[in-house]
């Protein structure tokens, strides 16, 4: 090949495009992780699906049966309450827990109102008394 | 040693050494990436349950992958694939310059004849007379095929000015090389 030119030189240094690593291990095997790497990976392979099997089954009995797994119940108590302690305003949201109701927001009150004066207050409802009660 | 255990050691050598090369060859026969590399797969695995090894084995190989990759099934759906994905002949050198990126293409819409010898020639290192062997054909005629196949890849590679290209196109377009029967 000394008589190459420039031009074939130039493309014998294109480096063909190699196979898949897939290709190689399914002809001759891994050789890239030890035996007892590979001995635990097929042992993890095989008992995957079973325990899995079994996650599943548990879930589904929890479900119908009660809270085998309380952390996963949404309405659980225990999930719940620490983001309530640490935000009044998470607790105004959360009406089915006594919180809500220690809240510090604004509540909305009807109020009957004369000349932008409040009805309930003492001085008004005493004059009208007093009118009413003249004869 | 057993004769499995022999044919493995060999086998895994020669996948080592040549499995790109062979890949690129499928391509240069017509082959898609995959395809060429179910091709690479099938014969590695005939070759794996020989129970006598070839004589040479290399040049066993090339011919077993060639006669496969033409056998192999090509139906409708594969070929429209094949024309998506007729790129990535080579690995990304990163540096390429837009001729060498010129060339590549021309590389891969040359004839499938000359594209043929091109690669066994430059990248597996035959001679025109091993060459000759696998494709059984006369060293001459290999020899004239490559030249005529390189000729228009140096042009791109050594082109000053775009009136050669033009030219090149003009022959391609005259001189169309027959396919085989």
């Amino acid at each position: 090949m000394n008589n190459w030119n420039g031009c074939e030189k130039q493309m014998h240094a294109w480096k063909p495009r190699g196979p898949a690593k897939a290709i190689e291990i399914r002809l001759f095997g891994d050789k890239t992780t030890s035996p007892a790497g590979r001995g635990h990976w097929r042992l993890a392979q095989e008992w995957a699906p079973a325990l899995g099997g079994c996650f599943m089954a548990a879930l589904l009995f929890s479900g119908l049966l009660g809270p085998v797994f309380p952390a996963l119940r949404t309405d659980a108590y225990r999930g719940v309450h620490p983001l309530e302690w640490s935000s009044q305003a998470m607790a105004a949201f959360d009406t089915c827990h006594w919180h809500s109701e220690q809240n510090g927001l604004p509540k909305t009150i009807l109020q009957w109102t004369i000349n932008g004066v409040s009805s309930s207050s003492k001085g008004l409802l005493g004059r009208f008394e007093t009118n009413s009660m003249m004869p | 040693m057993t004769d499995g255990e022999f044919n493995h050691q060999w086998c895994e050598r020669l996948y080592r050494e040549r499995a790109a090369e062979l890949l690129l060859y499928g391509r240069a026969l017509g082959l898609s990436h995959a395809e060429a590399e179910d091709v690479l797969q099938g014969t590695f695995q005939a070759m794996l349950v020989l129970e006598i090894p070839p004589r040479n084995p290399e040049f066993y190989c090339v011919r077993s992958f060639r006669n496969r990759a033409f056998n192999y099934r090509r139906s409708w759906w594969r070929r429209i694939w094949r024309e998506l994905e007729s790129r990535h002949w080579f690995e990304d050198s990163g540096v390429e310059s837009e001729r060498e990126h010129e060339a590549k293409r021309a590389l891969i819409r040359l004839p499938m004849e000359q594209r043929e010898v091109i690669v066994l020639k430059i990248w597996h290192d035959y001679t025109f007379d091993e060459i000759g062997r696998i494709l059984r054909l006369s060293p001459n005629t290999v020899a004239g095929r490559y030249r005529y196949g390189l000729q228009k890849l140096r042009i791109i590679l050594d082109a000053n000015d775009y009136e050669q290209l033009e030219w090149m196109r003009e022959t391609d377009a005259c001189m169309e090389t027959p396919r085989p029967g």
